[in-house]
C-alpha cells in the first residue's frame, strides 16, 4: 500500500494518515487541521449514479429478452448479485503554450508570363490550351510566419485494466467526456460503502508520460505550463444471474443507463431448427443417391468394373456427406454458444469454450486436409 | 505549539495564517486559504506564499453579487524585443491592463477562454473594495503566470503582426487573488466585469 | 512521532522509522499503515497446485460442467483479506481490487496462521492490498482490531478468449470457487443426440431410397424432420430453470 509510512504532525508529533480523498486532514492527537502539501495527491472525483434500483432492474430485465434469448429469461433467471463498481480514469488538463513556426502560403499571379500557343499537353482541345495559360501565369509562394499558442487541454485516459472485468473502457471514456460537467469531489468513504472502488492500477506517471508526448508531437515550441490530474470514476453496475447451473453476467452504466457488456443465454432451439433439417436432408440426398447408384450398377449388367466403380463413388460421397455435413450437424447442436452483449446493447452469438470433439471431427480433419491437398496440387 | 524553527519542511502543514496565526479558512479541494483577518490569500504548499486579497467591485452598479470567483490578478511590465519594422507597428496597438487568470478549476474551462483578454483591454484598472465575503474554489498555483502573462502578451501583438523574431520580456510586479462578482440569472451565470454569460451549471 | 498499538492500544514512539514494528507493551508483531498499526499475518498453502486441479476437475464432473481436456493451468496468487473484529462482529472483507465474482462469499478458514514478513512466496504472486479498500469500515466505532491476511489461491482459466471462465480453488482447505462458469457438458445429451441423429438420418434416406419420385420421399423426409424436433429439443434443450 502506498500509505506504508505514517506522516508527522508538525505540531505535535502526534501520526497523522496521508489523506485520500482531500489534502485537508487532522491530527488525531492534537486535533488541528493540517494540509497535506505531498505531489503524490490525486484528487478524486466522480459521476454520482443518474438511476435508481428499479430503473436499472426494469434496464436490466429489458435487456433480457429478444429473439436469440431463451423464452421466459426474465422469470427464470436468478440474480445472485448485483454490485456497483467504481471504475477510475486520469483527467489531465492544463494549459500549453507556446510559439508554433508555421509557413504562410500566398498565391501569385504572374500577368507577363503566358505564350498563348496551342498546346496538346495539357489536354486536347481549348481546355487544354486555357490550363496551361493558367499554370504558367500562378505561383504559390510561401514565407516564415509564426502562431502564438495558449489553450487549454484535456485527456482522458482508463486508470485500471478492465479486461478481466470485460467492462469496456472506450465506450465509459466516452460517456465520461460526455458527462464530465456533472463530475464532483468524491467523498471516498461514501463511494466505499456505496460499492467497490477499482484501484487505480496505472501508474500516474505513465499517463502523464503519454499525454505530454501527445501534446510535444502537435509541434515544437509548444509546452505544458500547467497541469492537473484527477481521478474519475464513473459507476457501473455488474449484474451476475444463474440460468439453469451456468452463470452470467451483464454491466449496465448508471450514468446513460446503457448496456455495456456481458454475456447471455442463447436460444438453443435455433440451433436444433438448423442442424435438424440439415440432417434430414443429408439423409434425403443419401437415399436418392443409393437409389441412383444401385439402378446404374444393375443397368450395367452387374460388369465387375461397374460395380467397383460404383462402389467406389458411393464410399467417396459417403465420407464427404459424413465428415462434412454431419459434422455440421453436430456443431450446430455441441457448439457453446452463448451472446455477447456488445456497447450500445447490441449483440453477437459468441462461442463460449471449444467444443468437444465428436466422431467425426478426426474424419472430418482427413477430408479437409486431403481437399486441400489437391486444390493445391499437392504442394505444401 | 509551532512546529520547531530549523526543522525540515513537514509534508503536511497547519492551516493557520502566517501572520497572525489565526485557523485560514478554506473549503474541501481547495489549495487557496483565506485569513479575513488579515485580507490575505494563501497557496498551501510548502512554502505558504501569501498575497493580498482584493474585491472588485462591478462596474454596473450596486448588485449584489450572487458567488465571488478566485482570480490570480497578474500586474506587471511587458518589453517587446522586435525589429524597427514591427516596433512600430506593435506601438500603435493598446496595451494590455492588468492580466486576470482563473484561480479556479472546471473540468471544461473553455468558458473562460477569452476573459483574460477582455479584461485586460478594460479602459483603467477595475476597482476593489475591502470585504469578508468567502471566495471558494481557489486551485490553481500561481506559478505559471509568468509563463502566461507573456504568452498572452505575445497573442495580443500576434492579431496585428506575425511575431516570428519577436519576443516579450514579462516583469512580474505584483501578484494579488482579485475575487470577481458573479450574478446568478435563471438560466445563466453572468461575470460581474463584462455580463458575459455563462452556462448555468458552471458553478 | 507517537502511534497507537492495535492490539493493546497504548500509545508509544517507534524506536526506527519503518513499517515492520513490535510493540513494546504487548511484544505484537504490528505493521505499520497510515496513522493505524495492525498484525499482517499469512495462511500457508497446504495444497500443491496439482492437487488443485484434480480438486477443481471432480467438482466440475460433480456439477456436469465441461473442462477443458486438457491446458488447465492453475496461477497461484496470494490475495489479501482483512480480518475484522468488532463489539459484536466478525467478518472477511477483500483488501484488493477488483474482487473476482467468486471470491466476494469467502471466508477465512479456520487454520494455522503465521508472521507475513512480506517476503516471496513460492509459486503464488503477491496481489498489494487496495489503498481504497479499507475506507468503509477503518473508522467505525464498533470495530475494535483488524489485521491483513494473505491467503493463497489457485485461479484457473478457460474458454474462449473474449469470454474467459474462471474458477478458484483455496490454496488452505482446496474448497472450489466459480465464477464464469463453462456450459454443462451434457455427455449424456450427446450420445442421446447421436442416436437421434443417425435414426433421423436412417429413417430420411430409407425414405428417400425406397420410395419412387422426387415430391413423395422430400415431403416425407421433411415430415420426419418434423416429427422428430420435440425429440431433439428435449434432448438438448436444457431444463428450464425453476421460476
Amino acid at each position: 500500500m502506498k500509505r506504508s509510512r505514517a506522516l508527522s504532525c508538525p505540531l505535535c508529533g502526534g501520526a497523522a494518515s496521508a489523506p485520500v480523498d482531500s489534502r485537508l486532514t487532522q491530527c488525531e492527537y492534537c486535533d488541528r487541521r493540517l494540509f497535506y502539501t505531498g505531489d503524490d495527491f490525486i484528487p478524486r472525483m466522480v459521476l454520482k449514479p443518474r438511476f435508481d434500483e428499479t430503473y436499472i432492474q426494469s434496464r436490466f430485465f429489458s435487456g433480457l429478452k429478444g429473439l436469440l434469448l431463451p423464452r421466459g429469461l426474465p422469470s427464470r433467471a436468478f440474480v445472485l448479485q448485483k454490485a456497483r463498481r467504481y471504475v477510475p480514469f486520469y483527467l489531465l488538463t492544463g494549459k500549453r503554450g507556446g510559439v508554433l513556426d508555421t509557413v504562410k502560403e500566398r498565391i501569385v499571379q504572374d500577368p507577363s508570363r503566358g505564350s498563348g500557343a496551342w498546346d496538346t499537353q495539357g489536354g486536347a482541345g481549348m481546355g487544354g490550351y486555357y490550363a496551361r495559360q493558367q499554370a504558367e501565369r500562378v505561383s504559390v509562394e510561401t514565407t516564415p510566419d509564426s502562431r502564438v499558442v495558449l489553450g487549454d487541454f484535456r485527456y482522458l485516459y482508463g486508470a485500471a485494466v478492465l479486461q478481466d472485468l470485460d467492462i469496456p473502457g472506450r465506450e465509459l471514456e466516452d460517456i465520461l467526456e460526455r458527462n464530465l460537467d456533472i463530475a464532483e469531489a468524491a467523498r471516498m468513504q461514501e463511494l466505499s460503502s456505496s460499492g467497490e472502488i477499482i484501484e487505480a492500477t496505472v501508474p500516474v506517471k505513465r499517463v502523464v508520460q503519454k499525454g505530454v508526448e501527445s501534446w510535444q508531437n502537435a509541434g515544437e515550441g509548444v509546452s505544458v505550463i500547467e497541469m492537473d490530474v484527477r481521478l474519475v470514476y464513473v459507476p457501473v453496475i455488474e449484474i451476475v444471474f444463474r440460468y439453469g447451473e451456468e452463470i452470467y453476467t451483464v454491466h449496465i452504466d448508471e450514468i446513460e443507463g446503457a448496456l455495456l457488456s456481458g454475456h447471455l443465454p442463447f436460444r438453443k432451439e435455433w440451433a436444433i431448427l438448423a442442424g435438424v433439417p440439415l440432417t434430414a436432408g443429408l439423409g434425403f440426398i443419401v437415399g436418392k443417391t443409393l437409389r441412383s447408384t444401385l439402378a446404374f450398377v444393375m443397368a450395367s449388367g452387374g460388369r465387375t468394373e461397374d460395380t467397383f466403380a460404383g462402389i467406389i463413388w458411393v464410399g467417396f460421397f459417403f465420407m464427404i456427406l459424413l465428415s462434412i455435413g454431419l459434422n455440421l450437424a453436430w456443431l450446430l447442436l455441441r457448439t457453446p454458444f452463448h451472446i455477447k452483449v456488445l456497447p450500445g446493447g447490441q449483440r453477437r452469438i459468441a462461442q463460449a469454450s471449444p467444443v468437444p470433439r465428436g466422431p467425426f471431427t478426426a474424419l472430418s480433419g482427413f477430408v479437409t486436409r486431403a481437399l486441400d491437398q489437391a486444390i493445391r496440387g499437392g504442394s505444401p | 505549539m509551532t512546529p520547531k524553527k530549523g526543522a525540515p519542511a513537514s509534508v503536511l502543514v497547519p492551516v493557520l495564517c502566517p501572520a497572525c496565526g489565526r485557523e485560514l479558512s478554506v473549503d474541501r479541494g481547495d489549495r487557496i486559504a483565506l485569513c479575513l483577518t488579515c485580507r490575505k490569500a494563501t497557496f498551501l504548499s510548502r512554502d505558504l506564499p501569501t498575497y493580498d486579497l482584493s474585491y472588485v467591485v462591478p462596474p454596473s452598479g450596486s448588485r449584489k453579487a450572487d458567488r465571488y470567483v478566485p482570480f490570480w490578478r497578474v500586474e506587471g511590465e511587458a518589453t517587446i524585443l522586435a525589429d524597427e519594422k514591427k516596433a512600430r507597428l506593435y506601438a500603435g496597438i493598446k496595451r494590455l491592463g492588468d492580466l486576470y487568470y482563473p484561480a479556479f478549476w472546471l473540468p471544461r474551462i473553455q468558458h473562460f477562454q477569452d476573459f483574460t483578454m477582455r479584461y485586460a483591454l478594460l479602459d483603467g484598472p477595475l476597482e476593489t473594495e475591502p470585504r469578508e465575503d468567502p471566495v471558494p474554489g481557489g486551485i490553481r498555483s500561481p506559478e505559471m503566470l509568468r509563463a502566461m502573462a507573456r504568452l498572452t502578451w505575445l497573442t495580443h501583438l500576434d492579431r496585428v503582426e506575425d511575431v516570428s523574431g519577436v519576443d516579450v520580456r514579462y516583469e512580474v510586479k505584483r501578484i494579488t487573488l482579485a475575487a470577481v462578482p458573479f450574478f446568478r440569472e435563471s438560466n445563466a451565470w453572468l461575470d460581474g466585469i463584462c455580463l458575459s454569460k455563462l452556462p448555468p451549471n458552471l458553478f | 512521532m507517537k502511534l497507537r498499538c492495535a492490539q493493546c492500544h497504548a500509545d508509544f514512539v517507534p524506536e526506527r522509522d519503518e513499517a515492520f514494528l513490535r510493540c513494546p507493551y504487548c511484544h505484537s508483531f504490528l505493521f505499520l499503515d497510515g496513522s493505524q498499526t495492525y498484525k499482517r499475518l499469512a495462511l500457508p498453502a497446504s495444497i500443491p497446485a496439482s492437487r488443485a486441479a484434480a480438486l477443481l476437475r471432480r467438482d466440475a464432473r460433480r456439477r456436469d460442467l465441461a473442462l477443458p481436456g486438457t491446458g488447465l493451468q492453475a496461477q497461484g496468487f496470494l490475495y489479501p483479506f482483512w480480518g475484522i473484529r468488532g463489539t459484536d462482529l466478525q467478518d472477511t472483507l477483500p483488501a484488493f481490487s477488483p474482487v473476482p465474482f467468486a471470491l466476494n462469499a469467502f471466508r477465512l478458514p479456520a487454520s494455522k496462521v503465521q508472521w507475513d514478513t512480506g517476503e516471496d512466496v513460492k509459486g503464488f504472486k503477491r496481489v498489494d492490498p487496495g489503498e481504497t479498500r479499507s475506507l468503509e469500515w477503518m473508522d467505525h466505532p464498533s470495530i475494535t482490531s483488524f489485521s491483513l491476511y494473505a491467503v493463497p489461491f489457485y485461479r484457473f482459466r478457460f474458454g474462449a478468449a473474449d469470454s474467459p471462465c474462471e474458477a478458484f480453488v483455496d490454496g488452505v482447505k482446496g474448497t472450489v470457487l466459480w465464477g464464469l462458469t463453462p456450459p454443462s457438458s451434457t455427455i449424456a445429451a450427446s450420445r442421446r443426440y447421436w442416436l437421434l441423429m443417425l435414426a433421423l438420418l436412417a429413417v430420411t434416406a430409407g425414405l428417400a431410397g425406397f420410395l419412387p419420385g422426387f415430391w413423395v420421399p422430400f415431403i416425407a423426409a421433411n415430415a420426419a424432420a418434423v416429427a422428430s424436433y420435440p425429440l431433439f429439443k428435449k434432448t438438448f434443450v436444457p431444463a428450464e430453470a425453476p421460476k
